[in-house]
């Protein structure tokens, strides 16, 4: 077959399966199921080839067979400890396998929490000691130390008032408390806006880049010859 | 004037309608106002190409996304990969979220690279995928001894005979790390390679739109000095680059999309107010 | 004892270690009960001290190539984990071939999408893995169809469909009904004013110097985003932070309780 041929029935297979999947739009179809079990099955190909092709090949098959370890023949009893979740007599041994994986995942989080959350910890602390460098960098027009300072603050006082609305460990009573949950509350409303503004956005794009392939790639290059 | 009840299916054909125009005909905008986390972005690779301590290092450009997220990262990949080209920046793509991000990367950069005269293996490599499972310890592993770490690159050579890796041996020899990615995975260059070596490792992100929000703390606190946000993200780095490409395109139907949000968003509430205002007459 | 074999001794090294794999499995069902629970305690506790001690252990070496005595077990260990996950995907495949193989077999009602599904499957294994071993072009042909025409495809396009019920959402739920819901809907409506160009014109008549800038829509997205977004985040971050770290303490000691943890074994 030729390479353009290739090309343009990859072209047809994109356009059918992105306006068969698009066709549950107008109501639940024949042709929608077929090409979402399509993909399903599909993808779960891929996860099974790829599982191969880029690590059990290379990291296993490649150092066994051609490398000559032949240890690596012991993870085919280790691994077969996953699949002792079937017996009822021995699925205790799954639990073996998967413990090595719950403590491996939970030895490495000291490390994950250090790098990750301490400069967060410095800079919310710094924040209430007047961290002004940013009077000087772009985007922050026009502010004097003072609105710099003053961001600063409210800085501070949004993340200690939503962390408070967070705080379940004790009944939230009296005046000040409630105040400061509810002002959280109000501050956590802004920033899921924002996630919504986001999340329209991102979405949008997506839609772009699927119309764009019909538009352009389809009709404009592959059926009106244009570039 | 009573705001009808319209149909889903209206809707849709409607955004349909909104996002196809611009990309069928010429629709005049506007060009879009560079944000800070952009205009940082820039000045980030601008100063590391330039500064006599980092301008020879390794950029590690980190492929974290599949075909779901294309339309943003894909964009996003193309503009920062001209920048680094043109600073004439050694880089090497890498890809540890999904395999598909090995291959949209590694065709990316090929068609960039040919474009520039960049010559695979001498000024640039594609380290390839690595699986997720094992990528604590792999970066760990890597902040001392890059070429044993990693092992081979895409083709099956091993790092260590390729000219371009000759002189990029552990985390100190990588200058910048730029993430494009459809998850959170810029985290693990933080945790675990970012501050492992003797000097901190400026690091840029390239989240989908959705993803941003979350990565926004970690401008205020250092871990990353600059961030494209999304396709519109992509489009202010093309409008910096004077290099206009698929997300300038794809501007003007972003525009008039949001606008459509926001106009059904107005419509609704308009419609509820009617109706509770009737609902009000005909209580009294 | 484990060096590198070739030829004819790496087989006969094989069927040894697979001699001893049958045993040392026959020897584990042998386990008795109360001892199970220990063994799975030790094995987590284990696993866990391995990255704690290495963290946690003073580095020694010259500058940027510090480490210490665990710090060269690092990558191994790992490599042996990420092949041990690898395998344990069979689980997934037995789970949702089972599951439409029978409806196949039965001859259920929507039998003819399960045998798509398995189908494409098995298209899929035999075209990417076959691409890696066979030359001949059918293969490429195969891989370029299942993986570049449809795959991606469907993929962008089940991502992208959502866009659609957003719009229907923004119209039909979004609703002004209390002071949170109208917070919200106004910090939406800066934001995806501000990121847009066509949002952004509105107010591009106002100096982009000085202190009228700050009324600028971009700018003002710009500042809920850095300034109100930034340590809401956060606040949450460091939320799952602790409560993820204290969890992991919890899984590391073998504390935790539930259903899972303290079932009869």
């Amino acid at each position: 077959m030729k390479e353009e041929t290739v090309k343009l029935i990859v072209i047809l297979l994109g356009v059918a399966s992105t306006l068969g999947i698009y066709s549950i739009l107008y109501k639940e179809n024949k042709v929608f199921r077929f090409f979402e079990h399509m993909y399903l099955g599909l993808a779960a190909g891929y996860s099974i080839s790829a599982a191969w092709n880029d690590i059990l090949r290379p990291q296993w098959w490649t150092l066994m067979m051609i490398e000559g370890r032949w240890w690596m023949l012991f993870a085919i009893p280790a691994a077969m400890m996953f699949y002792m979740i079937y017996s009822k007599q021995n699925s205790w041994m799954s639990r073996l396998i998967f413990g090595l994986f719950l403590g491996a995942t939970a030895g490495q989080t000291f490390q994950s929490f250090a790098a990750d959350y301490f400069p967060k910890f410095r800079t919310a602390a710094s924040k209430a000691v007047m961290d002004l460098p940013e009077v000087s960098q772009p985007g922050a027009y026009g502010l004097t130390p003072f609105s710099a300072a003053l961001n600063n603050v409210l800085f501070m006082v949004i993340l200690a008032s939503v962390m408070t609305y967070f705080f379940f460990s004790f009944e939230q009573k009296g005046k000040v408390i409630p105040t400061v949950s509810k002002f959280g509350r109000y501050t956590l409303m802004v920033a899921f806006g924002a996630l919504f503004g986001s999340t329209i956005m991102a979405r949008m794009s997506l839609l772009i880049g699927r119309m764009y392939f019909l538009i352009h790639d389809f009709v404009q290059v592959q059926l009106l010859h244009m570039q | 004037m009573r705001i009808p009840q319209l149909d889903r299916r209206v809707l849709y054909m409607m955004l349909a309608v909104v996002v196809a125009i611009p990309l069928l005909v010429n629709v005049p905008l506007p060009p879009p106002a560079i944000t800070p986390p952009t205009r940082s972005f820039y000045e980030t690779i601008e100063t590391v190409s330039a500064d006599p301590k980092t301008k020879d290092k390794l950029v590690i450009v980190s492929c974290n996304f599949g075909s779901g997220t294309l339309a943003e990262n894909l964009s996003q990949l193309e503009a920062t990969l001209n920048h680094i080209v043109s600073k004439k920046m050694k880089f090497a793509i890498f890809a540890f979220n999904d395999p598909q991000g090995r291959d949209l990367g590694g065709s990316t950069a090929q068609r960039i690279a040919d474009k520039a005269g960049y010559k695979y293996g001498e000024d640039w490599v594609n380290w390839g995928f690595r699986p997720p499972q094992g990528i604590q310890s792999l970066l760990k592993a890597m902040v001392n001894d890059l070429h044993g770490a990693l092992g081979t690159d895409v083709k099956g050579t091993k790092l260590s005979t390729i000219p371009v890796m000759a002189s990029y041996k552990k985390a100190d020899d990588v200058g910048l790390i730029i993430e494009f990615a459809a998850a959170d995975t810029v985290r693990y260059w933080i945790q675990f390679f970012q501050r492992a070596g003797t000097a901190p490792i400026a690091t840029l992100f390239c989240p989908t739109s959705v993803m941003a929000n979350e990565a926004y703390p970690m401008l205020e606190t250092g871990q990353l000095q600059g961030m494209l946000v999304g396709l519109k993200g992509a489009n202010e780095f093309e409008t910096v680059m004077k290099q206009p490409g698929f997300a300038t395109r794809a501007s003007a139907s972003l525009s008039y999309s949001h606008l459509l949000i926001i106009f059904l968003i107005v419509l609704g509430n308009v419609g509820m107010i009617q109706d509770r205002k009737r609902q009000q007459g005909a209580t009294k | 004892m484990f060096q590198a074999q070739h030829g004819a001794a790496l087989y006969t090294h094989l069927a040894g270690a697979a001699v001893v794999s049958v045993i040392l499995f026959f020897a584990l069902t042998l386990v008795p009960t109360k001892l199970r629970r220990p063994l799975i305690m030790g094995v987590t506790f284990a696993a866990g001290l391995f990255y704690a001690l290495e963290f946690f252990w003073p580095v020694s070496g010259p500058e940027g190539d510090q480490k210490n005595f665990l710090t060269a077990y690092i990558k191994p260990f790992s490599d042996i984990t990420t092949v041990l996950q690898s395998f344990a995907l069979g689980l997934g495949v037995y789970s949702l071939v089972s599951i439409h193989m029978r409806k196949i077999a039965r001859s259920q009602s929507g039998w003819a999408y399960s045998l798509v599904l398995v189908v494409c499957m098995v298209v899929m294994v035999i075209a990417h893995i076959g691409k890696e071993y066979i030359k001949a072009p059918w293969v490429h042909q195969l891989n370029e169809f299942a993986y570049s025409g449809l795959m991606k495809s469907l993929d962008a396009t089940m991502f992208s469909i959502i866009a659609f019920y957003i719009v229907s959402a923004a119209y039909r739920a979004f609703r002004i009904r209390s002071t949170e819901a109208t917070i919200l809907l106004v910090s939406a409506a800066i934001i995806m004013l501000g990121q847009v160009a066509i949002g952004q014109a509105i107010t591009n008549g106002i100096p982009n110097e000085g202190l009228t800038a700050n009324l600028r829509v971009e700018n003002l997205a710009n500042w809920i985003l850095k300034k109100v977004n930034s340590p809401a985040i956060m606040a949450i971050d460091f939320g799952l932070g602790v409560g993820g770290l204290a969890t992991a303490l919890r899984l590391w000691l073998s504390l935790e309780r539930g259903s899972y943890f303290e079932e009869e074994l």
